[in-house]
């Protein structure tokens, strides 16, 4: 199953399957809409993103499913299946089993999600040691690989290191060891690399897929940078004001995206690899309040296909191919127009 | 129609091509200190350590260089917001280096910069009308037409005049920096520093500045001198470009002989490890990226010779001890590098 690629049919059991995921917070302002029935599935050893902008309910997805949402924040609807059970149903106790253990997570800054009175293998040997009946010293020379497995030299030595002696990649480094200590079947990265030079950046990303490809660890990447999802996922969701607009392989997304807000992203990014074009093509206007959504698709407002029936009904997430499912009322059309134009070529 | 009401700038325009910008030998370090009361200093972050370019009019040249490069260190010295250690500055035609707080007044109504942060550039307390009328009303030059080049500015933006009485939290991130264009705009300049203009906004806002910022140019004919990590804006947006690696300009050229063929291995690295989203292009060139080994050194104590050889896979004995000079290559393109060879990395 690990050797599966970009689309096709999918085989076996989701490791994560979530179904009509619903997070409001409630504000002083009113009832954001973060995260607005999303649903989506991640088989083992798989790589798929979660692409969107700020404000698209990315962050809150994975949130929602490490049951890590805070007040005024509150899952309101949705299943979270796991190995076949639904995370929203277990207690506490049993969540904690799960996260670190089961699932882990890396954040974007390091800095914040290290402790900075702790050294760094103090941090690493306490994950150990609260999932895994081992000793310390165990611990400690298991964080010690850890810290080798992920590249970080001298590794005997800079294990007694605080935070602020590391480098924003070596702090990265030590997160992802410490997510990894566990041997968690799922690791939800979020912006991993956001904060870091673009040199950094590829050693961080190398290291994840890597450590992905060995030991068989399904990856949920949440970004917003395009560039690196086409070389890393296998499979993406786009999310706009907390829905998904479109999901499947990398090639459906990239090469036959059916959804105009698809379109406008790809348009608007200056190509590092293509010869200058005259103009970006941007989307106009900006991102829509989340507590006062527009009636019918979320996207109408900005979209210059918008027909009648975009202002009245939100359109549902439903398949074009196997692989590939959008919601926009217009998929179908632009699915014709291009079988057509294919067709008399 | 913008210029109405407004006098010219201190120095008179230049033909298009002339040089408008010049500087030599820059240097900037900030020293460390130690202790509180007998302060000591206990050594010196050499940001930028001898940096020469100069830029034409009409033109953007962009600065490109990751964290601690010193390229933000760089344009605060060629607007004098900090002062340099040594160096000098020119600025059409005039050396800027050494002037009064009273003299740099008015060089500084002809550059301008608009900064990465549109959340903290813009003070939250004012109007927006006060945030443009205020660059005016500080060069005398509000008076009468100061209500109608206030809203000249934001039309010029793309931002609704009407909203003038708003105050910067009204509007969302895009708009903010559209609010910053316009204040660095008001006193019609001819050279405008952008410090990472786009990089915290969203992609598809991001568009939307960029074109704005070309279009800005097209119409007014300004120089841009462009500050930036991001290799696709870069290339997008600048004619030329200057690569800076911890403190010193490794390359320069057109956005051609960089991006086509970049003579110094660290262009190659950064552009190699820079994604592209095409995922049949990324795995292949997935296959050739120079990964580069280990960090940035720090700033305080540069490695000697040349400051890429701890990272670079082509360095020799050579390399160690003596540092490469910036030369020209031919047809201006510059490199700092003792064994130079194009390769195509894109």
């Amino acid at each position: 199953m690990r050797d599966r690629k970009g689309g096709g049919a999918v085989p076996g059991e989701p490791l994560l399957d979530v179904r009509g995921l619903a997070t409001y917070f409630w504000t002083e302002d009113g009832v954001v809409k973060a995260v607005d029935g999303v649903s989506f599935q991640v088989f083992p050893g798989e790589r798929f993103a979660i692409v969107g902008e700020s404000g698209s309910g990315k962050s809150v997805t994975a949130l929602s499913v490490m049951r890590l949402v805070d007040r005024p924040g509150k899952i309101v609807a949705g299943e979270v299946f796991f190995e076949g059970r639904n995370l929203l149903e277990l207690d506490e106790e049993e969540m904690q089993g799960v996260r670190g253990a089961k699932i882990a997570m890396v954040f974007q800054d390091p800095m914040t999600s290290l402790n900075p009175v702790f050294t760094v293998g103090h941090q690493i040997m306490e994950a150990i040691l609260l999932h895994q009946k081992v000793s310390k010293a165990e611990a400690r020379d298991r964080a010690i690989e850890l810290l080798k497995e992920v590249g970080i030299p001298r590794a005997e030595e800079r294990i007694d290191d605080y935070p602020h002696q590391f480098s924003g990649g070596m702090r990265q480094r030590a997160m992802i060891a410490m997510a990894l200590s566990c041997q968690p079947r799922l690791l939800i990265a979020d912006e991993p690399t956001t904060a870091l030079d673009v040199t950094i950046q590829a050693q961080i990303l190398e290291l994840i897929l890597g450590l992905s490809e060995e030991r068989g660890t399904a990856v949920i990447l949440i970004t917003h940078d395009l560039g690196i999802v086409a070389g890393f996922a296998e499979r993406l969701m786009v999310m706009y004001a907390g829905k998904v607009v479109e999901s499947g392989s990398v090639e459906d997304i990239y090469y036959h995206s059916l959804h105009p807000y698809t379109w406008g992203l790809m348009g608007s990014l200056s190509r590092l690899d293509m010869k200058r074009k005259d103009r970006l093509e941007p989307i106009p206007g900006t991102p829509p309040s989340l507590i006062f959504l527009p009636p019918g698709c979320p996207f109408h407002p900005r979209c210059r296909y918008r027909v009648e029936q975009c202002r009245v009904e939100t359109p549902r997430l439903l398949p074009y191919t196997d692989s590939h499912w959008v919601s926009c009322h217009l998929a179908g059309e632009f699915l014709e127009a291009r079988a057509g134009k294919e067709g008399a070529v | 129609m913008v210029e109405a009401g407004l006098r010219e700038g201190p120095y008179p325009r230049t033909e298009r091509g002339e040089e408008i910008l010049r500087v030599e030998g820059l240097v900037k370090h900030f020293p460390v200190t130690r202790g509180t009361f007998f302060k000591k200093v206990a050594g010196l972050v050499r940001a930028v350590d001898g940096v020469s370019f100069s830029v034409r009019e009409g033109e953007t040249l962009a600065l490109v260089g990751e964290t601690g490069s010193g390229k933000t260190t760089v344009a605060r010295c060629v607007l004098r917001l900090i002062e340099p250690t040594a160096g000098r500055i020119w600025f059409m035609g005039h050396e800027i280096t050494g002037l009064s707080r009273k003299e740099l007044r008015q060089v500084r109504r002809s550059m301008q910069i608009v900064f990465q942060d549109p959340y903290a550039s813009l003070n939250p307390r004012m109007t927006v009308r006060s945030i443009l009328a205020e660059p005016l009303v500080v060069h005398g030059l509000y008076g009468r037409d100061g209500v109608k080049r206030v809203e000249e500015l934001l039309e010029l933006v793309g931002l609704n005049p009407e909203h003038a009485n708003r105050y910067p939290h009204e509007f969302s991130g895009g708009q903010r920096q559209r609010i910053g264009i316009a204040r660095a705009l008001a006193l019609n300049p001819r050279l405008l520093v952008l410090d990472e203009p786009v990089s915290a906004l969203d992609v598809s806002i991001q568009a939307q500045i960029v074109n704005l910022l070309e279009d800005l140019q097209a119409r007014f004919g300004m120089t841009y001198l462009l500050i930036a990590h991001d290799l696709g804006v870069v290339r997008h947006v600048a004619e030329r470009v200057a690569v800076i690696y911890l403190g010193k300009l490794v390359e320069v050229g057109t956005r051609e002989q960089v991006y086509e063929t970049p003579l110094h291995p660290y262009t190659q690295a950064l552009l190699s490890a820079a994604p592209v989203p095409d995922p049949q292009k990324e795995r292949e060139r997935k296959k050739k990226r120079i990964i580069l080994a280990g960090e940035v050194p720090s700033p305080l104590s540069p490695p000697p010779g040349c400051r890429f050889h701890t990272r670079c896979w082509k360095a020799e004995a050579l390399c160690k001890q003596v540092e490469p000079p910036l030369v020209d290559t031919g047809e201006g393109h510059l490199v700092a590098c003792h064994f130079p060879e194009a390769r195509e990395v894109l």
